[in-house]
This record gives C-alpha cells, structure tokens and sequence, in this order.
C-alpha cells in the first residue's frame, strides 16, 4: 500500500496563511474557520444579487423603449452605466474584504518569531504568502463577480449572439479592477509598517475600513447614485488618471463598445494590474526580510495618544480623579485598539450612508441645499448619533480581559465616579466629530452663521446622546467579554432608527421653526438642559448596580500552572 | 560543538553586542547570562539564524551555520522569552503546524503530540484556542514545540516564565535530562539560582560585552563569593541596591 505523501512545507504555510484570514481566538479554529467562510460567501454574494434585482429591470425595459422609439443608444448608454456600476462595485467590495485581513496582509513580528527558527527557506515563506493572498483575492473577486457576471452575459448579450464577449468584458474589467484595488491596498499595508510601524498601519486600516463600508453601503442603498456619476467623474473629462476608468475600458472595450477613447485607457489597466502585482511581491519580499530575517519589529512606540478627545473629557470629569482615569483609559484604548474602533467605523459607515442617500433622493441640486434644511443640518448630529451607537457596541468588545484585574483590585464600586468617567469619554468622542461635520457641511452649504448657531445644538444632542447611551452601560467598558446574542440587532435596528429620528431629526426640524422666535428658543434650550440634568441623575443613581466582576469562571489566566508531569492524568499506558 | 566566535552585532550606530566568543559543548548546559540590554537576546538570535552577524560567526562542529541554515535551523529547537504563538489555533493545532514544518510523519506527529499533551497536563484543553491557555499552559506549548522532533541543540530563553515551582522542578530535571542525552543546552535566564543548579558553564554579558566565561565554580572561587548572585551583581557592577530601595520608598511616600 502507498504511504500518503507528506504536505510540502510550502502547502502546509499556505493554508496557515490562508486561516489567518478566517480565524479569530474565540473558537476552535477547524468550526470558526467554516463558519467564516460561510458568512463571508454569504457577505459577498447578497449584495451582488441585490444589484442584479435592482438593474437588470431597468435594463430591460430601457431596451423596449429602446426599441419602440428606434433608439439604440439608449441601450449602450445603459451598458456603459452597468460597466461602471459593476466595475466600482467590484473594487469596492474587494477592497472592503482586504481592509478586513489588514492585520494580517503582510508579515509581523508574530510570523519571524514562530516560522524564523524553523527550517524553512524564506523563498517558500514569501511564496506561501503571495499565494495564500492570491487565493484570498481570486475567491472574493470570483464570488463577487460571477454572481452579477453571468446574469448580466445572459440577459444583455444573449439578443446580439454575445454572450461570452459580455461575460470576458465584465469579468476582465470587474476581476482586473479587484486585483489592482487588492494590490494597492497590500502594498499600502506593507510601505506602512516598514515606513511608519505596526500602530500607524492599524490606524490607517480602520480608516480605510470607514472609506470602503461606507462605499459599500451606498452600492446597496443608491445603485443609481453610482452609475449616473457616470457621465460626472468616471468616465468624461480631464479623470484619466483614475484606475475605475481603466477597467470600465477594459469592461467596455471587450463587450464591443466602439467609444475610441476606451483602447487608450483600457491599455493603462494592462500596464497597471501587472505593475501592481509586481509592487506586492516586492513589498512582500522587503517585508519578509525585515521581519523574519533581520527578526526585527519596527519599534512599537505608542501611536495615538488622543490628546484633544482626553482633555475634553478631562474638563467635563472635572476634579474626579477616578472619573478621569476612566475617561482616559476608555479614550486611549479606543484610540489604539483596533477591535473596539471596528464597531465605530460601521456605525460612523451607517451614517454616511443615510446622509448620502437623504441627499441623493431629493430633487434640486446643490442650490436647493444652500439654504438651512433638516437634510443639511441634520448631518453632523446623525453622525454623532451613531458615533455613540458605534461607541456603545465598543464598549463590550473586550480588550486584554485578564488586565481587567486592576479595576477589580483598586476599584471602589458602587460609584458614579466610573458612569462619570464614561459618560465623558463618550461626549468626548463623538463630539469633535461631529462638530468638524458642521464645520465641512454646514458652514460651506447654509452658511457660518448658521453653522456657528448650529453648533450648540450639536452639542446638546450628541450629549444627550451620549448620557443616554451612558444609561446602558453596566461595567467597565471593555472589560466584560460580549454576552452572546446581547445586540439583538435584528430586533432593535428599528430603536436605533428612532432614535436618529428623535436625535437628530425633530430637533432639527424644531430649530428651523424657532429660528426666528427667540423665547421658544430658550425654552427649547431649557427643555434639553432639563433632560441632561435627568439623565445624569439616572446615571449616578445606575451607577450603583455597576459591576466590575469578571464573567469568566475560570479563574485567574495569569496565575502560574502545574507541568503536572503524570500526575493527574495518571500514566502514559 | 557550538562554537561562537568574535559575535558583533551593530544596529546603525548602536552595538548591541561587540567580540562576544564562548564555546558551548555536547552534554552541557551552558547559562547564558546579563542584565536587560546586555544583548543576551541579540545573541540568542544571532544563535537562532533569526538575526545575522555584522562580524563573527556560529560555528557548529567546525562548520559556518550559514553556510547552511536550514540545515542548521533543523537541528535547533527554542523555547523564546516571549510566547510568540498563533493564538487562534488550538495547542494540538500549533504543535502541527510546527512538527509538519519539520517534516514530521503524521502518524509519528499525532503520537508525539497526544504524548507530550497528555505529559504536559493540557490534553483536556486540546479543543481551546491558545488564546484561552494561561501563560503556563502556552509555556508547555512552546516546550513541546522546542524538543518536538529531538533537537540536538536546544536554546532556552526564559523557560520558567508562568510556570510554578513544581513545574519548574520538572522542567529543570528536564534541561538536565536533555544534556545526559548529549545535546547541547543554552540556557538564559534572570533566575541566578535556577542557572546556578542547572548550568555547567556561563557567560556574563554587560552592555554587549563578555564580562565573565567559565564555569560556575570557577567563578565563585576566583572572585571569592559565595553564589552566582553575588558574582553576577560584582561583574555587572549593579547599582547600589540600598540606595534604589531608599530611592523607591521616598517616591512612594511623595504627597
């Protein structure tokens, strides 16, 4: 009987590389990596056949109109608006799944300290990589396009014979679009560290992981949005520069488009993708040379301090020590961690999204905005507002729970001093934010003057929000592990809904109406002093049922444990 | 025999090491000693492959380790200061991971994992990540994965951390056990008592240098002290340590 070969070094990295996608530490990794990839395939491919329902009607109905006025360019214009429909959608998505792995695109310390003493060439390593990463790319890029590849073949090429031109039209521009958008991100990734170091690499993730969320929300929410942009920023004018523009040549060129413009740019794409891919094997390859063979780590010096956010909360802890030193601690943690920045970035996405679409729906231009209307003014609130949604779905993310120990061991609880230290941190937060809203779309759109009157109402609601959600907190953020099931999201989206409602959107509307009447005003002013003051009082007396107790029964994982060589397990037989 | 030969290593400007040379021999454990920022570590991974020389060399029964450092890096296994682990995989996950990097048959593996596992006290916990194992228990992971395919040289840097005092008992019967069967021990630890039982023979580095070679006994007698402890604090001229306890009880007693 043959004996089974053994795995080559380099399969055996390849499919470590690959789980290090998929994996986290709250689970077997065998169970958790399926179950990852299940709700990744799910992720990718719903929204794929949202677009499909959503354009593929349109279309055809351009084509009968097309067909009954004897015009078609109608249909072409309506091909060239899903070339770049699928084409943006493509990089956004694939670029939104690479931000996902970020921390785990390149080398780090961890990978030359475990793989370094081991006998493996560093050729085989960076190989392993590059094709795990490779694996990771053409999946995504597959299951996002195919989806939308193949109904969109059938349905606009079937009628003139061109089926598969159609289908290599859009699977070489979409999949083309994917790989530049991958490459450019790892490569980003890589120059980071080796330039900046681990902690501004993570900083840059998460803000690349709000760019992408959000463009991935506005693909589902407002398709039309992003293909009538068509005619504005993608395709016409002085934009060549752009890479969407080449792969939507690509798309076009090869479905049979005779627009002249499109060989030139499409040749860019073919120059571009390889460039690219040869940029990530390079950067790959410094990186496997400063970590596993020099074995060094780029100094691990503390990145964000959040130095403006901590003297905020400062001035509103006042003279509370305690409350101080918990406003930093939550501040600092948020400001280098990113786990609990994830939570806020699809919140902050969220509310990008809403404004986006609220502004997109309505009819009369930039003119119509340049006066002050809910739709402006309500902007900087919704994304305070779900800035402290994000902030309270942080807050049970744990964060080295172990070294939770120091608030059990020095801790004097019951005591407002930590709701005080909370509530703080979180109007600390979210309100330079949304004050720099104001500032970028407020002032610019309805004017300084409003914008500066604006801003104490922003004030007011993003503390309100803040004291509100500060209600709901029982412990010390980031040190209690996230009970299963606690979010019930799909219940409670409606809540946070009204929420936005009730936050930013009548008292926008009230603000408008008072405007001009300065007792109501007042009064209006009164009644949001009134409800802070309630809710602090609520705050403080809550604050007695804080807990700092640790959930896991486990006992203490710091505490030193037993070799117990055959001792409790009795003998080897 | 491991020879280390004229060891320097400059990171820019800064010598981290400078003509460090020991010999280390078959059936020895040998202590590898200094303060923090002696460069015990640079040396450590200089030892490893992980880090290249700027002047100097390991040599191995005569023979460059660079020469060929797979070859070398085949022979060695190491338990590092710091449990640098995949912590989503399960023990028994990461105990293949590394065994099947070494070419380990399967069948012989899963043997040698289920052995080491159930000796260790952690078969019970073979289905939780290592992010859930205590510092102890991702210590053993890291002691398995060092001697998983016999080594002949096994470097131990800082092999006790989270392990208690029986544990530690077993793991030093266990250095030495490994030195009674001809492999070359490179010890490097903090605990001065522990190296003292355990080593044959030590070096003492001081801001990169080698302040003291030879064995233990030695040591003691030429200086004329009574323990490794008082002649590691004379060779590396410690900081008067009345005066730093002062120092501390006056900072904790600041109003």
């Amino acid at each position: 009987m043959k004996a089974q070969a053994q795995p080559t070094p380099f399969r055996i990295l390849w499919r470590a590389f690959l789980e290090q996608f998929v994996a986290n530490e709250s689970a077997t990794s065998d169970l958790q990596t399926r179950r990852a990839i299940l709700g990744i395939l799910a992720f990718l491919i719903t929204p794929g056949f949202l677009l499909m329902m959503q354009t593929m009607p349109t279309y055809e109905l351009t084509v009968l109109v097309a067909k009954a006025r004897n015009m078609p360019e109608l249909v072409e214009r309506a091909l060239d608006q899903l070339a770049v429909l699928f084409v943006v959608y493509s990089m956004a998505t694939t670029g939104l799944v690479t931000v996902f792995v970020w921390d785990v695109l390149v080398f780090d310390k961890r990978d030359a300290m475990v793989l370094g003493p081991l006998p493996i060439s560093g050729s085989t390593v960076v190989a392993a990589k590059l094709a795990a990463l490779a694996t990771l790319l053409l999946g995504t890029a597959l299951a996002v396009n195919l989806v939308s590849g193949l109904p969109f073949a059938f349905v606009t090429g079937s009628p003139a014979g061109r089926i598969g031109a159609h289908l290599t039209g859009h699977l070489a521009g979409t999949i083309g679009g994917a790989i530049f958008m991958f490459a450019t991100i790892v490569v980003v990734r890589g120059l980071v560290v080796l330039l900046a170091g681990p902690n501004a690499a993570a900083a840059v993730g998460s803000m690349l992981q709000f760019c992408l969320i959000s463009a991935v929300l506005l693909f589902v929410m407002t398709p039309a949005l992003i293909s009538s942009a068509r005619q504005n920023v993608l395709f016409l004018g002085a934009g060549d520069w752009m890479p969407t523009r080449w792969f939507i040549a690509v798309f076009e060129y090869i479905r049979g488009s005779v627009d002249p413009r499109l060989p030139r740019l499409a040749v860019r794409a073919a120059i571009a993708v390889p460039l690219a891919i040869a940029a990530v094997v390079v950067t790959m390859l410094a990186g496997y040379r400063r970590q596993l063979s020099r074995a060094l780590a780029p100094p691990a010096k503390a990145f964000a301090s959040a130095a403006i956010r901590r003297r905020i909360a400062a001035l509103i802890a006042g003279r509370d020590h305690v409350a101080r030193g918990v406003s930093e601690f939550v501040l600092t943690t948020l400001a280098r961690s990113r786990p609990q920045q994830m939570p806020i970035v699809m919140a902050a996405s969220i509310a990008v999204a809403i404004i986006s679409v609220a502004i997109s729906t309505r009819q009369g231009g930039l003119a119509e905005l340049q006066t002050p209307r809910i739709v402006v003014l309500w902007i900087p609130i919704v994304i305070g507002y779900w800035i402290v949604v994000g902030l309270r779905a942080a807050f049970v993310v744990p964060a080295e729970l172990p070294a939770a120990v120091i608030f059990r061991a020095h801790a004097r609880l019951p005591s407002p001093s930590f709701w005080l230290g909370v509530r703080a941190a979180m109007i600390a937060f979210a309100l330079p934010p949304a004050l720099f809203a104001n500032v970028v779309t407020v002032g610019p759109l309805a004017g300084w003057q409003t914008a500066a009157w604006h801003s104490l109402v922003v004030c007011l609601m993003v503390v309100i929000a803040a004291d509100g959600a500060s209600l709901l907190t029982r412990s010390v953020p980031f040190t209690q592990a996230y009970p299963p099931g606690h979010a019930k999201l799909k219940t409670r989206w409606p809540l946070y809904l009204l929420g936005m409602f009730a936050i930013a959107y009548f008292p926008v509307q009230a603000e408008l109406r008072f405007r001009d009447d300065p007792t109501s005003l007042a009064v209006a002013a009164g009644a949001c002093v009134v409800i802070i003051a309630g809710l602090e009082i609520a705050g403080r007396r809550l604050s007695r049922h804080w807990t700092v107790e640790a959930d896991d029964d486990a006992g203490d994982p710091e505490s030193p444990t037993t070799l117990d060589i055959g001792m409790s397990r009795g003998s080897l037989a | 025999m491991l020879h280390v030969h004229n060891l320097t290593k400059r990171y820019g400007a800064l010598t981290a090491i400078e003509h460090v040379t020991f010999d280390v021999h078959a059936g020895e454990v040998f202590g590898l000693l200094g303060p923090n920022g002696s460069g015990k570590s640079t040396t450590v991974k200089i030892l490893m492959g992980l880090l290249e020389a700027t002047e100097g060399r390991v040599e191995l029964d005569g023979r460059d380790a660079r020469q060929d450092l797979l070859a070398y890096k085949s022979l060695l296994g190491y338990v590092p200061e710091e449990p640098h682990l995949y912590t989503y995989l399960t023990g028994p996950e990461y105990l293949r991971l590394v065994g099947r990097l070494r070419q380990i048959p399967d069948a012989l593996l899963e043997e040698k994992i289920d052995r080491f596992l159930d000796l260790l006290g952690i078969y019970d916990d073979r289905y939780q990540t290592l992010s859930s194992y205590s510092k102890g228990m991702r210590q053993k992971v890291l002691i398995a994965a060092a001697v998983l395919h016999n080594p002949r040289i096994v470097v131990l840097d800082e092999p006790f951390s989270g392990l208690d005092v029986s544990a530690a008992r077993v793991l030093k019967a266990f250095v030495r056990s490994l030195a009674a069967e001809g492999k070359i021990v490179v010890f490097s630890s903090h605990v001065l008592e522990v190296v003292e039982q355990v080593s044959s023979r030590v070096v003492i580095l001081k801001d990169g240098h080698v302040v003291g070679h030879d064995s233990v006994a030695n040591l003691r007698t030429t200086l004329q002290l009574p323990s490794l402890d008082a002649v590691f604090a004379s060779l590396v001229k410690e900081e008067n340590v009345e005066h730093r306890t002062s120092g501390l009880i006056d900072a904790m007693h600041l109003q």
